[in-house]
C-alpha cells in the first residue's frame, strides 16, 4: 500500500488531490510508521484501535477501506485499489478541469460576441 | 411403578440401539447413529491433522500440508451424503450445519439449498445464518426462512441477514430492497438480540452506511485530530479530489 500511495502523492503533486487517512494504530506506532514509510499525508487518529469512533460510525470492518471523493465532497468510488484507484483519481481530476474550462469559456463567450 | 418402568424403558431404548453393532444391521442404522459415527471419524481425522501439522516447521511445507491433508473437504462430502439420504431428519440438519462450516464451496451450496428446502421452518435454523451468508444463494435461503418460519426472532434475524447480503450488491434495485428491509427490522424486530447485539442498533448502522455512504452521497463530515493533536475536518479539503483511506500499520 505505502509505495502505491507515495507514488500517487508524487504523481498528482501539482493537482488538487490529497490522501486523508483514518488510522487505527496506537499513536507511537503511527508516528513510527509515518517516519519509516515516508507518509507525508495527514491522518485522523482514531483512538488507537480498530473500534475507534470514526471507523465505527463508517461501519468499517476491513482494512484498508477506501473511499474516493470528488471536489464537492461527494462519494464517487468505493474500495478501489491499484490501477482502478489511479483511474478514479484521473477521472475526477479530468472532470474538474473540464468544469473549469467550461466556466472560463462562459466568461469569454460574451466578450467574443461583443467583438462582432 | 408402572410409570417408572415405562420411563426407564424409554430411556434405555436408544442406549440399546446404540449398543448394537451397526455393521450387523446396516438397514436399521438411523441417521442419528450415522451422524454420531461420522462426527467421531471427523474429530479423529482433525486431531491427526493437527498433530501432523504441529510437527512441520517449514512454512511452505505447512501450506502444502494444509492444502492436501485438511480433512474438511473430504468430510464435507460425507456429511452431505448423509444429509441427502434423509434430508428432513434432525440429524441431517446437524450434518448440513457441519457442511456449511467447511471450506468446500460446492458442498456448501448444496447444503444451503437442502437447508432451505427442508429446514427453513426449524426453530434452530438461526444457527446456520452466519455460515449461510458466505454462500452464493444466501438471499434465496433467507427469503425461504422469512416465508416459512413462525418464530418472530428467527424471521427478524433472517430479514436482517437478507438485507445485509443485498446491501453488498452493486445493483440499484437490490440496494433499495436492502434499505426497505433494514427499515422493517427497525420497525418490527428492533429488540431482537442477534449476533453482536440488538437488531435495531445493527440495522441503524447498516442504514447509515447504505444511505449516507452510498456512491453519490456527500460524505458525512469527519472532525478529529491528527497524530500531533491538531484538529481538522474532512470538509477542509473540499475543492480537492480526496482518497479517504482507513488504514493501519500491519
Amino acid at each position: 500500500m505505502y509505495p502505491h500511495e507515495r507514488s500517487l502523492v508524487k504523481k498528482y503533486a501539482k493537482d488538487p488531490f490529497v490522501i486523508i487517512g483514518v488510522n487505527s494504530d496506537k499513536k507511537a506506532r503511527l508516528k513510527t510508521a509515518m517516519k519509516k514509510n515516508g507518509i507525508t499525508w495527514r491522518s485522523f487518529w482514531d483512538g488507537g484501535n480498530t473500534r475507534g469512533p470514526i471507523a465505527r460510525k463508517w461501519g468499517v470492518s476491513g482494512w484498508p477501506t477506501i473511499y474516493v471523493l470528488d471536489a464537492k465532497g461527494v462519494i464517487r468510488y468505493k474500495s478501489v485499489r491499484g490501477k482502478s484507484m489511479d483511474k478514479a483519481i484521473e477521472t475526477l481530476l479530468a472532470e474538474m478541469k473540464e468544469k473549469k474550462a467550461d466556466k472560463e469559456e462562459e466568461k469569454k463567450a460574451p466578450k467574443k460576441k461583443a467583438k462582432f | 411403578m408402572i410409570r417408572i418402568i415405562a420411563f426407564s424403558f424409554i430411556l434405555l431404548c436408544p442406549m440399546t440401539a446404540l449398543a448394537q453393532d451397526p455393521a450387523q444391521d446396516p438397514v436399521k442404522e438411523t441417521a442419528t447413529q450415522k451422524l454420531a459415527t461420522l462426527n467421531k471419524e471427523f474429530s479423529d481425522a482433525n486431531r491427526k491433522y493437527r498433530e501432523g501439522l504441529a510437527k512441520i516447521k517449514d512454512r511452505n511445507e505447512r501450506y502444502a500440508f494444509m492444502r492436501k491433508m485438511n480433512p474438511s473437504n473430504q468430510f464435507a462430502a460425507k456429511f452431505l451424503t448423509l444429509a441427502e439420504e434423509n434430508p428432513k431428519d434432525p440429524a441431517a440438519f446437524k450434518a448440513l450445519l457441519t457442511v456449511l462450516r467447511s471450506r468446500s464451496y460446492v458442498a456448501m451450496q448444496k447444503a444451503l439449498s437442502l437447508l432451505g428446502t427442508h429446514h427453513a421452518g426449524s426453530k434452530d435454523v438461526k444457527q446456520a445464518f452466519w455460515s449461510a451468508s458466505r454462500v452464493n444463494g444466501a438471499a434465496d435461503f433467507f427469503r425461504k426462512v422469512i416465508k416459512e418460519n413462525k418464530a418472530p426472532e428467527t424471521v427478524g434475524a433472517a430479514t436482517y441477514m437478507l438485507a445485509s447480503s443485498l446491501a453488498r450488491s452493486r445493483k440499484k434495485e437490490e440496494l433499495a430492497e436492502a434499505e426497505a428491509l433494514f427499515k422493517t427490522v427497525n420497525e418490527k424486530y428492533a429488540d431482537v438480540t442477534f449476533g453482536r447485539g440488538k437488531l435495531g442498533a445493527q440495522a441503524n448502522n447498516a442504514l447509515f452506511k447504505l444511505i449516507k455512504l452510498k456512491i453519490g452521497s456527500v460524505a458525512p463530515d469527519i472532525e478529529g485530530e491528527d497524530v500531533d493533536g491538531v484538529k481538522f475536518k474532512l470538509s477542509d479539503y473540499r475543492g480537492k479530489v480526496v482518497v479517504l483511506d482507513f488504514w493501519g500499520d500491519w
